[in-house]
Order: structure tokens, then C-alpha cells, then sequence
């Protein structure tokens, strides 16, 4: 019983810190939204995730035209 | 004649030509080493004394003068680098270069790599230029294998044809302008497009580009280091001096199409860098695509900022030059050493150097970071600039392909760093490259991060005055998201983009295979028709020899033939024309001797010829 208490206690103070760590991290980006929203329309971020996707998407292309092999002349 | 005032500002060229020449009389020890710090240091305080302003010409004819000197902030930045990041190469050759032959190439390229930087005309210009080129090609032929050979001929021939149409450029911009002075082409025609290829071959515009993949990767471990500095970059400055801002009317607009050709080097390169294993040839990609931005900076030019023109476009590029030339030579630096310390040279091969090449590791990642602009490094700045001076001038598509070069850029490097040093791979054996190759090393890195914190450093040097801040916090915040986004994602697909031992095509494929398909032309059905042609002559000098034997029977022979030949259709009961020839031809062979005529006669026939000849003339005069 003590040793469920103790773990339960531990689980309890685990998901605090990660609960005070998540409105913590959520409080300095609104504070940072707020005074740079005009930097913070997600689009360098979008522009990032669909760069990394048309790049992944052009290998996936050009793949079709490379031949197994050694590259050699 | 030469300016006796302008002795001191000795041009850089004669430095490392003289150096080159004298090299072999050192040997091979300890007495080549110290010479070739000498001569390193030598030529970066000669470029350094360089005075801006200063000419040193040469005149042939009176209004044609060959200028070796012209020093201004353009050509003095570009000697700055050139002899900064040679002298880090001649330090980096000295444990790694066995022979003295590849060390002349070496000095040899860097030195007419600084004669095209600072010539002030065109024909000064194009013989150094050819003289790179050739002297380049040593440092791939240096590796003494086939695939070199073979990689060395393709690249001689890219860069002839290059040279060709430069020359020819030269000569059609001097017969239309009478100029033969370096600067912007403004004369639009058959000169301009000429120009423009033979530049373009050697900044690697797309589709001209695919010597230097093929290339690169095959030359000595040094001659890389060299390779990686001079001939795209020399391209990039004559295309500044001679292309700035340059517009076509394209479907009725003026459109900068120069800069629109860097934006499709940019991630062209990046995408094939990213399905590279080679390691050498996956920075070769880079080349393209990094030279792609300085393409792109020179082709927007200037841009009005707050209603003031400035070159914001051309100092983006040439401060990417600056900044390109660092990174890169210390890529090609580390990877030397990679290659030389394990003998391999594919990231399928490679993996946990990290711990056992601790120096080379850090250098690398500060490289990787110049490269792929993360702030605090000196790619960063440059790229900036460029991609500033894009959106300012209402380039959007632009800015927004620099920017996707970016994240393809930041994606391919840290494939690489990751691929090289830091994935686990128990069975590789190294140990840390020597301190010759180390201290070079260093030092580029020192300089990457020194311009990358403290960007006034260059901004100082760069030709004209700087408006731009590296550092805004827009553009910093931007960028922060931009790369942080394109790092998570890579840890996160890192599985889709492990290397692999594969051939990849590029366009060069295209080239063999026509040209395979020339070779076959020439020598099937060319040959054929060449081998009709030299029978067919030879069968009309042969009757020709037949009929000056003996004109008489000749003529008469062949009289008759064609009277036979005509007649016989018509004369059903003449039945054997055949036969009958036979016997004239028989019985007045031209074997016989010709009949001789008296001298009378021919004096008659002679002045026969000239009474007809007369008359002709009159009956012409008359009808006039």
C-alpha cells in the first residue's frame, strides 16, 4: 500500500513538472506571440515542413532514374 | 607602355607563376615545405599591398591596351580571398602532394585565377582563363586513374567549348564596341549569348554544369581543395563585372533572368546533392547550388532602398563568394582528410569518425553550419543579403527558391555530418589528420565563425557600401523557425534519406549519349559518304589523266560512244553497239601517240581563240 502511495506520489509529481514545464513554455510563446505576432504567422515554419517534403518527394522521383550499382562513369 | 608609378602594385599572377617555376629546384623535403610557406605568404602580403585604383597596362597598338593590373573593390576582395584561401591549400598540400608537378598545377591555377581577377581587358582575361583551365586539369589527371583520365577529358572538353565561345564573344563585343575593356555587356546579339555561355560553362549555369560533378570528386585530395575555390568562383566575378542586373524582354517584360538562372542552380544542386553517397560528390552538387545564390545576388544587381540605389544584389553575391570560398574549401578540407586518414570515400562506408577525428569533426560542423546559414556563421550573413535584396526588389518566387536551397542545403549537411561522423560504425579505423592539413583547418573555420559573429568584418571589404543588417530580428526569426523545422523534420525521416550505394543520372547522360551517337555518325555513314566522295574524285582525276594522254583519240573515242549510245534507241537493226565500240576504241587506243601539230597550226589555233575571244567581247560591249 505505502509502495503504491510513493509510486503514485512520484507519477503525481512527474506529470506537475511536466504540466508547470507545459505552461511555462506556453506562457513565454504567447508573451513572445504576442510581441512578434507579426513574425509568427507559421509560415516560415510550414515553408520548412513543405521544403523538407518537396525535397524527400524529388528523391522519391529521381530514384526512378538511378540504377543500383557502384556510381562510377 | 608600363606605368612606372604602379611598380609596387606588383600584379599577385607573377608571384605564384614565378613560385611555380622556381618549385622543382627544391626537391621533395623539408626545403619544398618552407618554401611553399614562403611563397604562400608572399603572395597573400603581395595582394594585400595591392593600392585600389592602380593599373598596370601594356600597350600593343596605339588604342588597343592589354591592362595585367586593374585594382578596384571588386577585383580587390576576390584577390583578398583567392590569396587567403590558396595560402590555407599550399599549407594543406604539404604532407598530403607527393609530386612538384601537381604543386606547379596547383600554383599555376591560383595564380591565373588572380589574373583573371585582376586583368582590366578581355584577351588578358580569356588567356588566363584558359591557362586555369588547363592547369586545373592536372590536378584531376594527378590521381592517375582511368576514371580520372576519363573525367579529365570530359572537363578539358566542357571548358574548350567554354573558351570558344568566350573568345568568340570577345571578338564580336570588340568589332561591335571597339572596346575590348572588362564591363558590362550592353550590346544585346549573337556576342552577348556567346558571352554569356562561355561564362556560364565555367560558373556551372544549369545545363552546363556537369563537369563539375563528374570532376571533382576524381581529383587529388589537394586538388580538390584548389578546385573547390577558383573556376566557378572566377565565373561568378566576371559574370559581376559583366552581366549585373542583366534583364531580357521575355512575353513583353524585362525580367532578370540571370538571377532566375541561380535560382534553378540553387535546388537543382540540392537535389541531386541530396541522392549523393560520394562524399566529394555531394559537395561538387553543393558547388552548383551555393554558386546559384551568387548568381542569383548578381543578377538582381542593384535595389532601391528607401528611395536610394543600391548594390545590395552584387555585394550579396560577392560576399557569398567570400563566405562560399571559406566553407567550402574547409568541406573539401575535412573530407580530404576523411579520405586520406580511411581511404573511403562513401557515407555508406563511413560513420563514428567523430571520437576518432575529434579537430576534423568540429571543423566540419562549423563548415556545415557556414554552409546551411544557420546564424553565428558566416553563411548566414551572405545568404541574408541576397535573399533581402531578392524581396526587395519584388522577386518573390526567388526568394522563396533561395530559401527552399536553404532547408535542402541544411537537410543534405546534416546528412552528411551525420552519415560521416556521428552514426555508429565499429569497424572504421582513423586516427586525426595531420597538423599540416589541421592548421588550415582551423584557421577557415576561426574565419567562418569570426565573419559569422562579427559580419562587419566583411561588410568592411565588400565593393560598394553596405545597407543591411544580418542581425534584425525578423530575419533572424524567421530563419531560426525555418531551420529548426527543417532539422526536426530530418531526425524524424532520417530513415527516407539514408544514403545509398546507387548510379545516379544527371544530365550528362544526355551528353554521352550523343555523344556516342556523334562518334557512331562520324563513323558510319560520314565515312561512308566521305569514302564516295574520294572515289568519285578519283575516278575524275583518273579520266582526266586518261584524256591529257592523247586528247585526239580521247575525244574521238568518246564521240563516238555517245553517238552510239545516242543512235542505238533508234536503229532496231543496229544490234551490237557494244561490239562496235569495242573496235573503235581498239583501233585508236589513247596509248598511242598524240598526233603533233606544227608550230604554225598552234599559233593559228592560238590566235583563233583570241579573234573568237574578241569578238565575243564586242558582241557583249554592243549588246550593252
Amino acid at each position: 500500500m505505502l509502495h503504491y502511495v510513493i509510486l503514485v506520489t512520484k507519477k503525481m509529481k512527474l506529470v506537475l513538472k511536466v504540466l508547470m514545464s507545459g505552461v511555462g513554455i506556453a506562457l513565454v510563446a504567447a508573451v513572445v506571440l504576442i510581441m512578434y505576432n507579426e513574425h509568427f504567422v507559421g509560415f516560415y515554419i510550414l515553408y520548412g515542413a513543405a521544403g523538407v517534403g518537396f525535397f524527400m518527394l524529388a528523391m522519391r522521383m529521381l530514384s526512378v532514374i538511378q540504377k543500383e550499382g557502384r556510381q562510377d562513369d | 607602355m608600363i606605368d612606372i608609378s604602379s611598380i609596387p602594385n606588383i600584379p599577385p599572377v607573377l608571384i605564384y607563376f614565378a613560385g611555380a617555376a622556381l618549385l622543382p629546384l627544391f626537391g621533395k623535403g623539408r626545403a619544398r615545405k618552407i618554401y611553399l610557406v614562403i611563397l604562400a605568404a608572399l603572395g597573400l602580403i603581395g595582394v594585400a599591398l595591392l593600392r585600389p585604383q592602380t593599373t598596370w597596362d601594356f600597350s600593343v597598338i596605339p588604342g588597343f591596351e592589354l591592362i595585367f593590373l586593374h585594382v578596384d573593390g571588386l577585383s580587390l576582395i576576390m584577390g583578398y580571398i583567392f590569396a587567403l584561401i590558396g595560402g590555407a591549400a599550399i599549407l594543406y598540400s604539404l604532407d598530403v602532394v607527393k609530386e612538384n608537378g601537381e604543386l606547379v598545377c596547383g600554383l599555376l591555377y591560383l595564380g591565373s585565377a588572380l589574373g583573371v581577377v585582376f586583368s582590366g581587358d578581355f584577351f588578358t582575361l580569356y588567356i588566363f582563363w584558359e591557362i586555369m583551365a588547363f592547369s586545373s586539369l592536372a590536378l584531376i589527371w594527378y590521381t592517375r586513374t582511368e576514371r580520372a583520365t576519363n573525367a579529365g577529358m570530359r572537363y578539358i572538353l566542357f571548358h574548350l567549348f567554354g573558351g570558344c565561345a568566350l573568345l568568340g564573344g570577345i571578338i564580336i563585343n570588340y568589332m561591335s564596341t571597339g572596346s575590348i575593356a572588362v564591363g558590362p555587356i550592353k550590346e544585346l546579339g549573337i556576342g552577348y549569348v556567346l558571352l554569356l555561355i562561355g561564362i556560364g560553362v565555367n560558373t556551372a549555369f544549369i545545363p552546363l554544369h556537369t563537369w563539375l560533378p563528374d570532376s571533382y570528386p576524381k581529383a587529388t585530395i589537394a586538388g580538390a581543395v584548389f578546385m573547390s575555390v577558383y573556376t566557378t568562383k572566377s565565373g561568378v566575378y566576371v559574370l559581376a563585372r559583366t552581366f549585373p542586373g542583366a534583364e531580357a524582354l521575355i512575353f513583353g517584360n524585362e525580367i532578370p533572368f540571370v538571377a532566375y538562372i541561380g535560382g534553378v542552380m540553387c535546388i537543382y544542386g540540392v537535389v541531386f546533392a541530396l541522392l549523393q553517397n560520394d562524399v566529394r560528390k555531394l559537395l561538387s552538387y553543393h558547388i552548383v547550388s551555393q554558386v546559384g545564390y551568387m548568381v542569383a545576388g548578381v543578377g538582381i544587381g542593384t535595389v532601391i532602398i528607401n528611395g536610394d540605389i543600391t548594390h545590395l544584389g552584387i555585394n550579396g553575391g560577392i560576399a557569398h563568394v567570400f563566405n562560399h570560398i571559406l566553407y567550402k574549401a574547409l568541406l573539401f578540407m575535412c573530407m580530404g582528410a576523411v579520405i586520406y586518414r580511411t581511404g573511403k570515400n562513401n557515407l555508406t562506408e563511413l560513420g563514428g569518425l567523430a571520437k576518432k577525428m575529434p579537430v576534423t569533426t568540429i571543423t566540419c560542423v562549423i563548415a556545415a553550419l557556414s554552409i546551411s546559414g544557420v546564424m553565428g556563421f558566416n553563411g548566414y550573413v551572405s545568404k541574408g543579403m541576397i535573399i533581402h535584396a531578392a524581396e526587395l526588389e519584388g522577386l518573390h518566387i526567388l526568394a522563396l527558391a533561395l530559401m527552399l536551397g536553404s532547408i535542402g542545403t541544411f537537410l543534405s549537411f546534416l546528412k552528411l555530418t551525420y552519415f560521416t561522423f556521428f552514426r555508429r560504425n565499429g569497424e572504421i579505423e582513423a586516427k586525426e589528420a595531420p597538423l599540416s592539413m589541421l592548421v588550415p583547418m582551423c584557421v577557415t573555420a576561426f574565419l567562418c565563425v569570426a565573419i559569422g559573429v562579427y559580419p562587419k568584418m566583411l561588410y568592411g571589404i565588400l565593393p560598394y557600401a553596405v545597407h543591411y543588417d544580418a542581425y534584425a530580428f525578423g530575419h533572424t526569426l524567421s530563419t531560426l523557425q525555418l531551420l529548426t523545422m527543417t532539422g526536426f523534420m530530418f531526425f524524424a525521416l532520417r530513415v527516407l534519406i539514408m544514403p545509398h550505394e546507387r548510379i545516379t543520372y544527371d544530365i550528362d547522360y544526355l551528353y554521352r549519349k550523343a555523344g556516342r551517337g556523334f562518334i557512331w555518325f562520324c563513323e558510319k555513314p560520314l565515312m561512308a559518304f566521305a569514302n564516295a566522295i574520294d572515289r568519285g574524285t578519283l575516278r575524275i582525276a583518273d579520266s582526266f589523266v586518261w584524256f591529257s594522254r592523247n586528247p585526239t583519240a580521247a575525244s574521238i573515242i568518246l564521240i563516238t560512244a555517245t553517238g552510239t549510245r545516242l543512235m542505238s534507241p533508234f536503229n532496231h537493226a543496229y544490234k551490237r553497239p557494244e561490239r562496235d565500240l569495242e573496235v573503235v576504241v581498239k583501233r585508236r587506243t589513247v596509248e598511242e601517240p598524240m598526233e603533233k601539230l606544227s608550230i604554225g597550226t598552234g599559233v593559228l589555233l592560238v590566235l583563233l581563240f583570241f579573234a573568237l575571244y574578241l569578238i565575243a567581247m564586242l558582241v557583249h560591249g554592243w549588246l550593252a
